[in-house]
């Protein structure tokens, strides 16, 4: 239970193309992430999975059978959204209840399921709050309650965490991992955001424009972008590229090098430059250099490295680690 | 007055009208708010101008053909005909009201609601109804009144059976010349129900009508 195919999916509004043809494998208990930056589709594909949005051709099939006009409620899908979406009228008890009264469970039943949620996500003293009286994290948690009290085919995640400060970010999004773990359904996360991608993700869909860039591990996806765009997105800081003379001594018509593999020295180096910023986190040292001939640079250094703004460094780009593209862009 | 005239039974009709064509309007209303503000198509703005156009014409531009189908179904001077006619003019205004505080709910919510399993009909009534109680009841209200106060479709529709509080005060305006005294006693009778509905629901009133204003 929780295969989803995508066949040949378009989507249009009217002459606008926001989807050309894309065709997409989930299997059942993956973790997939959409990810892509704004504007590229993921939203609107998650959509189209989730049904509030129309295929204008193709097929959408759930568990082996065609759910391509099948409305949104029978879908057997759960979804959390960015603005979390919780009936604002009802109590947490009576959110996260409302799927099982509409799919006409038994009034003990919903009662139990509704505690069991409410003791894995840690809401069980405020089950009788209203979603105003509680915090952006613990509205979060009730709106994943009522997608997981259904027990449905898949969960479907749109940007859930955007809405949330920075360190309650990494708290949700470990227990939503954890919770992957736990139920072991089928779930897609939209995110523009790529470190959830890569630390949540089975399987990363980079998607632009539409069109799907490349799919894989995440990991694969970092050692072995498809394309300059993969290759620029996945990753932070972002690559650095370099092209004409410098790319042509590779034999490519552009090079790309992650920051975390290029060797620092003050000494001396394949490529020099002056630093325009140095931040010092105290792990990493983040160094920004407007490198000659090559343009602006960034670099890390593991721990401590002592440079200032103005001061003149070295990079030597670790070799087996350079990304060679061609001219349209795709990986040699 | 008591003697003259019947005022239970008029007080009876006006009730019966007011109620009876709110409540009538609301059930056609909500759907058509609904489907105007979250699922809108080309036309929708045009439809709306439309309904709004219906109000700028003079109703006595349509008295006759109205009065003529009355007449032929058989419904003059009934409360079902006057509970007719009045849903159909005040139907525009309870549209237009309930559009624009539908438009004022989050689309997401009622997508949730539609995710989690609701059917059109569950959506509305569990989830966009409850979140627009302010807005309903404001509308409930305002449309009350109006229909209570409407003077020209009763008196002209109506002569004794069905006729509500407003024919009930015309009748001492008669041939025979003014009684203002007795006049001014019915128009206090005919206002105080109302007055008192007024009174106790400002307050949703007020809240209703600014509602989505101030945020």
């Amino acid at each position: 239970m929780g295969s989803i195919t995508l066949r040949d999916v378009n989507k249009s509004f009217g002459e606008v193309t926001i989807i050309p043809k894309l065709s997409l494998q989930i299997d059942e208990g993956e973790f997939v992430v959409f990810v892509g930056p704004s504007g590229c589709g993921k939203s609107t594909l998650l959509r189209l999975i989730a049904g509030l949005e129309d295929v204008t051709s193709g097929e959408i099939q759930i568990d082996g059978r065609n759910a391509t006009e099948l409305p949104p409620a029978k879908r057997r899908l759960s979804m959390v959204f960015q603005s979390y979406a919780l009936y604002p009228h009802m109590s947490v008890r009576g959110n996260i209840a409302f799927p099982l009264k509409m799919a006409g469970e038994d009034k003990a039943v919903i009662e139990k399921k509704v505690a069991d949620a409410a003791r894995i996500l840690n809401l069980t003293s405020y089950l009788d709050r209203k979603p105003r009286q509680l915090s952006g994290g613990q509205r979060q948690r009730v709106a994943i309650g009522r997608a997981i009290v259904r027990q449905p085919t898949a969960f479907l995640f749109d940007e859930p965490l955007s809405n949330l400060d920075a360190a309650l970010r990494v708290n949700m999004r470990l227990e939503i991992s954890e919770l992957h773990h736990q139920l072991k359904t089928t779930m897609i996360y939209v995110t523009h955001d790529q470190v959830e991608a890569m630390t949540m993700a089975d399987k990363i869909v980079v998607l632009n424009a539409g069109n799907i860039e490349q799919v894989g591990s995440p990991l694969e996806l970092y050692h072995k972008p498809r394309n300059r765009f993969v290759a620029g997105f996945i990753g932070s800081p972002k690559m650095n590229f370099a092209e004409g003379a410098e790319a042509k001594k590779y034999g490519a018509a552009a090079i790309g090098v992650r920051p975390e593999h290029m060797n620092l020295s003050t000494t001396g180096g394949d490529w020099s430059g002056t630093v325009t910023v140095a931040e010092h986190l105290g792990s990493d040292t983040f160094l920004h250099v407007q490198a000659d001939g090559i343009g602006l640079v960034t670099a890390r250094a593991s721990g401590e490295f002592a440079v200032r703004h103005g001061d003149r460094v070295y990079m030597t780009p670790e070799p087996g680690r350079i990304h060679r593209f061609d001219a349209a862009g795709l990986a040699i | 007055m008591q003697t003259r005239s019947d005022y239970g039974r008029h007080v009876m009709n006006s009730v019966v009208i007011a109620f009876g064509s709110t409540f009538l309007g609301l059930l056609i209303a909500i759907p058509a708010a609904w489907s105007m503000a979250f699922a809108p198509t080309k036309r929708t703005k045009d439809v709306l101008m439309w309904m709004l156009s219906t109000k700028m014409l003079p109703p006595v531009g349509v008295l006759l053909p109205i009065y003529l189908m009355f007449r032929d179904f058989g419904l003059l001077d009934t409360r079902t005909g006057l509970v007719v006619v009045m849903t159909l003019i005040n139907l525009p205004i309870i549209v237009w009201m309930l559009y624009t505080y539908f438009k004022e709910i989050p689309g997401d919510i009622l997508e949730a609601a539609r995710m989690d399993g609701a059917s059109l009909a569950k959506e509305i009534v569990y989830v966009l109804t409850p979140m627009a109680i302010p807005g309903i009841a404001s509308t409930l209200l305002l449309n009350i009144i109006m229909a209570w106060n409407e003077a020209f479709w009763t008196l002209n529709l109506t002569a004794a059976k069905a006729a509500p509080l407003t024919a009930f005060i015309a009748s001492y305006s008669s041939p025979e010349g003014l009684f203002w005294a007795k006049l001014s006693a019915a128009s206090t009778l005919a206002i105080a129900p109302i007055l008192i509905i007024g009174w106790f629901s400002q307050k949703q009133l007020v809240r209703g009508l600014t509602f989505g204003a101030v945020k």
